[in-house]
Protein backbone atom coordinates (compact mmCIF):
# COMPACT_ATOMS: atom_id res chain seq x y z
CA UNK A 1 0.00 0.00 0.00
CA UNK A 2 1.45 3.06 -0.86
CA UNK A 3 1.07 6.25 1.45
CA UNK A 4 -0.81 9.71 0.75
CA UNK A 5 2.05 11.32 0.84
CA UNK A 6 3.80 9.52 -2.17
CA UNK A 7 0.42 9.70 -4.05
CA UNK A 8 0.85 13.30 -3.67
CA UNK A 9 4.41 13.12 -4.49
CA UNK A 10 3.77 11.40 -7.96
CA UNK A 11 0.80 14.14 -8.52
CA UNK A 12 3.14 17.07 -7.94
CA UNK A 13 6.51 15.72 -10.11
CA UNK A 14 3.91 15.35 -12.66
CA UNK A 15 2.58 18.54 -12.70
CA UNK A 16 5.44 20.53 -11.89
CA UNK A 17 7.00 18.60 -14.67
CA UNK A 18 4.19 19.36 -17.02
CA UNK A 19 4.85 22.76 -16.31
CA UNK A 20 8.58 23.13 -17.22
CA UNK A 21 9.68 23.67 -13.60
CA UNK A 22 11.93 20.96 -12.87
CA UNK A 23 15.38 20.46 -14.81
CA UNK A 24 15.57 16.49 -15.62
CA UNK A 25 19.02 15.20 -16.87
CA UNK A 26 20.43 12.09 -18.41
CA UNK A 27 22.40 10.19 -16.14
CA UNK A 28 24.53 7.07 -16.30
CA UNK A 29 22.33 4.52 -16.94
CA UNK A 30 20.28 4.91 -19.94
CA UNK A 31 16.59 5.16 -19.71
CA UNK A 32 16.88 6.43 -16.54
CA UNK A 33 16.34 10.49 -15.57
CA UNK A 34 16.96 12.48 -12.19
CA UNK A 35 15.72 15.82 -11.28
CA UNK A 36 17.88 17.14 -8.19
CA UNK A 37 16.68 19.03 -5.03
CA UNK A 38 18.75 20.94 -2.02
CA UNK A 39 18.55 17.40 0.18
CA UNK A 40 16.97 14.58 -2.11
CA UNK A 41 16.99 13.47 -6.08
CA UNK A 42 14.34 11.79 -8.08
CA UNK A 43 14.42 10.05 -10.61
CA UNK A 44 12.33 8.40 -12.71
CA UNK A 45 12.98 4.81 -15.06
CA UNK A 46 11.47 1.79 -16.42
CA UNK A 47 11.85 -1.82 -15.87
CA UNK A 48 10.48 -4.99 -18.47
CA UNK A 49 7.74 -6.95 -17.11
CA UNK A 50 7.10 -10.45 -18.12
CA UNK A 51 5.06 -9.32 -21.18
CA UNK A 52 8.10 -7.97 -23.67
CA UNK A 53 5.81 -5.05 -24.70
CA UNK A 54 4.72 -4.03 -21.69
CA UNK A 55 7.02 -1.49 -19.23
CA UNK A 56 6.12 -0.63 -15.47
CA UNK A 57 7.40 3.09 -14.86
CA UNK A 58 9.79 3.53 -11.35
CA UNK A 59 9.76 6.68 -9.53
CA UNK A 60 12.90 6.57 -7.14
CA UNK A 61 13.95 9.38 -4.20
CA UNK A 62 17.51 9.41 -2.98
CA UNK A 63 19.28 10.87 0.33
CA UNK A 64 22.20 13.11 0.28
CA UNK A 65 24.48 10.11 -0.23
CA UNK A 66 22.43 9.40 -3.05
CA UNK A 67 21.24 6.08 -1.81
CA UNK A 68 18.00 4.79 -3.00
CA UNK A 69 15.63 5.43 0.07
CA UNK A 70 12.10 4.82 -1.72
CA UNK A 71 11.00 4.15 -5.37
CA UNK A 72 6.91 3.82 -6.22
CA UNK A 73 5.92 1.89 -9.62
CA UNK A 74 2.81 2.12 -11.32
CA UNK A 75 1.54 -1.41 -10.35
CA UNK A 76 1.65 -0.08 -6.66
CA UNK A 77 -0.29 3.07 -7.20
CA UNK A 78 -3.40 1.83 -9.64
CA UNK A 79 -5.30 1.08 -6.22
CA UNK A 80 -5.00 4.30 -5.28
CA UNK A 81 -4.52 6.74 -8.17
CA UNK A 82 -7.04 6.02 -11.61
CA UNK A 83 -4.38 6.40 -14.51
CA UNK A 84 -1.11 5.41 -12.47
CA UNK A 85 0.03 3.78 -15.61
CA UNK A 86 -0.89 7.33 -17.82
CA UNK A 87 0.74 9.19 -15.04
CA UNK A 88 4.06 8.00 -14.72
CA UNK A 89 4.11 7.22 -18.43
CA UNK A 90 3.82 11.21 -18.80
CA UNK A 91 6.55 11.93 -16.32
CA UNK A 92 8.97 9.62 -18.12
CA UNK A 93 8.16 10.83 -21.36
CA UNK A 94 8.64 14.59 -20.36
CA UNK A 95 11.63 14.06 -18.23
CA UNK A 96 12.98 12.27 -21.23
CA UNK A 97 12.18 14.74 -23.38
CA UNK A 98 13.28 17.27 -21.29
CA UNK A 99 16.51 15.84 -20.28
CA UNK A 100 17.17 15.07 -24.20
CA UNK A 101 16.48 18.42 -24.88
CA UNK A 102 14.21 17.08 -27.54
CA UNK A 103 11.24 19.93 -27.39
CA UNK A 104 14.10 22.30 -27.83
CA UNK A 105 15.38 20.82 -30.75
CA UNK A 106 11.66 20.35 -32.15
CA UNK A 107 11.21 24.06 -31.63
CA UNK A 108 14.14 24.83 -33.58
CA UNK A 109 13.85 22.71 -36.15
CA UNK A 110 10.06 23.93 -36.77
CA UNK A 111 11.72 27.26 -36.57
CA UNK A 112 14.26 26.94 -39.40
CA UNK A 113 11.67 25.21 -41.35
CA UNK A 114 9.15 27.90 -41.14
CA UNK A 115 11.53 30.42 -42.15
CA UNK A 116 12.32 28.23 -45.73
CA UNK A 117 8.28 27.93 -46.00
CA UNK A 118 7.84 30.04 -49.70
CA UNK A 119 6.10 33.03 -48.62
CA UNK A 120 1.69 32.39 -48.75
CA UNK A 121 0.72 33.46 -52.33
CA UNK A 122 -2.89 36.33 -51.55
CA UNK A 123 -5.72 35.04 -52.55
CA UNK A 124 -6.29 37.73 -55.21
CA UNK A 125 -3.35 37.57 -56.38
CA UNK A 126 -3.01 37.12 -60.34
CA UNK A 127 -0.57 34.86 -61.07
CA UNK A 128 0.05 36.40 -65.01
CA UNK B 1 19.73 96.98 60.06
CA UNK B 2 22.27 94.79 61.20
CA UNK B 3 19.78 92.14 60.83
CA UNK B 4 19.08 93.14 57.52
CA UNK B 5 22.54 93.18 56.62
CA UNK B 6 22.74 89.76 58.02
CA UNK B 7 19.71 88.71 55.77
CA UNK B 8 21.03 90.20 52.30
CA UNK B 9 24.21 88.23 53.26
CA UNK B 10 22.41 84.78 53.87
CA UNK B 11 20.65 85.76 50.92
CA UNK B 12 23.29 86.26 48.55
CA UNK B 13 25.17 83.09 50.11
CA UNK B 14 22.37 80.88 49.55
CA UNK B 15 21.88 82.10 46.10
CA UNK B 16 25.42 81.73 45.05
CA UNK B 17 25.15 77.90 46.26
CA UNK B 18 21.43 77.45 44.81
CA UNK B 19 23.18 78.50 41.98
CA UNK B 20 26.88 75.94 42.15
CA UNK B 21 24.17 73.49 42.67
CA UNK B 22 22.04 74.22 39.78
CA UNK B 23 25.77 74.22 38.15
CA UNK B 24 26.84 71.15 39.47
CA UNK B 25 23.97 69.29 39.05
CA UNK B 26 24.21 70.53 34.90
CA UNK B 27 27.66 70.01 34.77
CA UNK B 28 26.91 66.10 36.13
CA UNK B 29 24.19 65.35 33.63
CA UNK B 30 26.11 66.86 30.73
CA UNK B 31 28.91 64.56 32.09
CA UNK B 32 26.56 61.20 32.42
CA UNK B 33 25.03 62.13 28.93
CA UNK B 34 28.98 62.17 27.41
CA UNK B 35 30.06 58.83 29.57
CA UNK B 36 26.29 57.43 27.85
CA UNK B 37 27.16 58.78 24.07
CA UNK B 38 30.80 57.06 24.26
CA UNK B 39 29.31 54.11 25.83
CA UNK B 40 27.26 54.12 23.17
CA UNK B 41 30.19 54.52 20.47
CA UNK B 42 32.15 51.99 22.03
CA UNK B 43 29.08 49.48 21.82
CA UNK B 44 28.66 50.50 18.13
CA UNK B 45 32.22 49.81 17.38
CA UNK B 46 32.40 46.60 19.25
CA UNK B 47 29.02 45.90 16.98
CA UNK B 48 30.74 47.08 13.73
CA UNK B 49 34.03 45.35 14.86
CA UNK B 50 32.06 42.03 15.13
CA UNK B 51 30.30 42.16 12.02
CA UNK B 52 33.30 42.80 10.17
CA UNK B 53 34.79 39.70 11.68
CA UNK B 54 31.97 37.95 10.67
CA UNK B 55 32.62 38.96 7.17
CA UNK B 56 35.69 38.14 7.13
CA UNK B 57 35.55 34.63 8.37
CA UNK B 58 32.31 34.19 5.68
CA UNK B 59 34.88 35.26 2.98
CA UNK B 60 37.05 32.74 4.73
CA UNK B 61 34.58 30.26 4.34
CA UNK B 62 33.71 30.98 0.81
CA UNK B 63 37.40 30.63 0.07
CA UNK B 64 37.83 27.15 1.01
CA UNK B 65 34.49 26.42 -0.51
CA UNK B 66 36.28 27.70 -3.64
CA UNK B 67 39.05 25.79 -3.10
CA UNK B 68 37.32 22.45 -2.46
CA UNK B 69 35.29 22.84 -5.34
CA UNK B 70 38.20 23.29 -7.50
CA UNK B 71 39.72 20.01 -6.02
CA UNK B 72 36.78 18.47 -6.90
CA UNK B 73 36.63 19.96 -10.57
CA UNK B 74 40.17 18.59 -10.88
CA UNK B 75 39.08 15.12 -9.46
CA UNK B 76 36.48 14.74 -12.10
CA UNK B 77 38.52 15.62 -15.17
CA UNK B 78 40.85 12.75 -13.74
CA UNK B 79 37.99 10.82 -13.64
CA UNK B 80 37.49 11.28 -17.47
CA UNK B 81 40.88 10.78 -17.74
CA UNK B 82 40.55 7.40 -16.19
CA UNK B 83 37.42 6.64 -18.58
CA UNK B 84 39.30 6.89 -21.26
CA UNK B 85 42.25 4.75 -20.53
CA UNK B 86 39.32 1.88 -19.65
CA UNK B 87 40.96 1.78 -15.93
CA UNK B 88 37.77 0.63 -14.36
CA UNK B 89 38.59 -1.11 -11.49
CA UNK B 90 40.49 1.85 -9.87
CA UNK B 91 37.55 4.06 -10.79
CA UNK B 92 35.10 3.35 -7.75
CA UNK B 93 37.21 4.45 -5.10
CA UNK B 94 37.97 7.66 -7.69
CA UNK B 95 34.05 8.04 -7.76
CA UNK B 96 33.16 7.66 -3.99
CA UNK B 97 35.89 10.01 -2.77
CA UNK B 98 34.67 12.33 -4.73
CA UNK B 99 31.36 11.71 -4.10
CA UNK B 100 32.20 11.75 -0.11
CA UNK B 101 34.15 15.66 -1.32
CA UNK B 102 30.46 16.86 -2.91
CA UNK B 103 29.18 16.25 0.35
CA UNK B 104 31.21 17.45 2.70
CA UNK B 105 31.29 21.10 1.03
CA UNK B 106 27.43 20.92 0.65
CA UNK B 107 27.70 20.41 4.70
CA UNK B 108 30.09 22.64 5.10
CA UNK B 109 28.89 25.78 3.54
CA UNK B 110 25.41 26.60 4.89
CA UNK B 111 24.67 30.01 2.93
CA UNK B 112 24.90 27.80 -0.23
CA UNK B 113 21.14 28.43 -1.86
CA UNK B 114 18.80 25.88 -2.50
CA UNK B 115 19.73 26.08 -6.49
CA UNK B 116 23.86 25.48 -5.55
CA UNK B 117 22.65 22.92 -2.88
CA UNK B 118 20.50 21.39 -6.00
CA UNK B 119 23.57 21.32 -8.26
CA UNK B 120 25.64 19.45 -5.76
CA UNK B 121 22.81 17.43 -5.18
CA UNK B 122 22.65 16.05 -8.91
CA UNK B 123 26.29 15.56 -9.17
CA UNK B 124 26.15 13.07 -6.08
CA UNK B 125 23.30 11.49 -7.76
CA UNK B 126 25.16 11.21 -10.93
CA UNK B 127 28.32 9.69 -9.68
CA UNK B 128 26.67 7.10 -7.12
CA UNK B 129 25.03 5.99 -10.79
CA UNK B 130 28.41 6.30 -12.42
CA UNK B 131 29.28 4.07 -9.96
CA UNK B 132 27.21 1.59 -9.65
CA UNK B 133 27.01 1.28 -13.69
CA UNK B 134 31.36 0.41 -13.06
CA UNK B 135 30.98 -1.94 -10.36
CA UNK B 136 28.20 -3.89 -12.76
CA UNK B 137 30.29 -4.01 -15.72
CA UNK B 138 33.24 -5.05 -13.68
CA UNK B 139 31.39 -7.89 -12.13
CA UNK B 140 29.79 -9.16 -15.21
CA UNK B 141 32.30 -7.83 -17.67
CA UNK B 142 29.75 -5.62 -19.71
CA UNK B 143 31.30 -2.91 -21.89
CA UNK B 144 30.62 0.44 -20.92
CA UNK B 145 30.32 3.57 -23.15
CA UNK B 146 33.25 6.09 -22.85
CA UNK B 147 32.14 8.94 -24.20
CA UNK B 148 28.71 8.91 -23.04
CA UNK B 149 30.05 8.50 -18.88
CA UNK B 150 32.64 11.12 -20.30
CA UNK B 151 29.60 13.45 -21.62
CA UNK B 152 27.93 13.43 -18.50
CA UNK B 153 30.81 13.94 -15.93
CA UNK B 154 31.32 16.93 -18.64
CA UNK B 155 27.68 18.36 -17.94
CA UNK B 156 28.55 18.17 -13.71
CA UNK B 157 32.02 19.84 -14.11
CA UNK B 158 30.34 22.76 -16.12
CA UNK B 159 27.82 22.89 -13.21
CA UNK B 160 30.39 22.95 -10.96
CA UNK B 161 32.07 25.95 -12.09
CA UNK B 162 29.28 27.54 -12.89
CA UNK B 163 29.05 27.13 -9.10
CA UNK B 164 32.47 28.07 -8.19
CA UNK B 165 31.76 31.50 -10.24
CA UNK B 166 28.88 32.15 -8.08
CA UNK B 167 30.58 31.61 -5.19
CA UNK B 168 33.59 33.54 -6.20
CA UNK B 169 31.52 36.60 -7.17
CA UNK B 170 29.89 37.12 -3.49
CA UNK B 171 33.58 37.70 -1.82
CA UNK B 172 33.54 40.59 -0.25
CA UNK B 173 30.23 41.61 -1.00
Amino acid sequence: MVSDKTVSLVQQVLARTQEGKLEWEETAQEGKYQVSFPKYTITISTRGTQDPDVVDYVLGIHNQDGTLIDRVTDPELQDQVDGAYAMMSEIFNTARGQALGIEQALDELLNSLSKLAPPAQEEDEIPF
Amino acid sequence: MEFLDSLIEVTTISTIGNIASVLGLVITVAGFWIAIRGIQKTKQAAQHAREAVEEVRKDMHQFTSISELATAISSMEEIKRLHRQEAWNILPDRYSALRKSLISIRTAYPDLTDSQKATLQGAISQFTTIEKQVETALATDKPLKVARLNSLVTKEVDSLVELLEEIRSHIGG
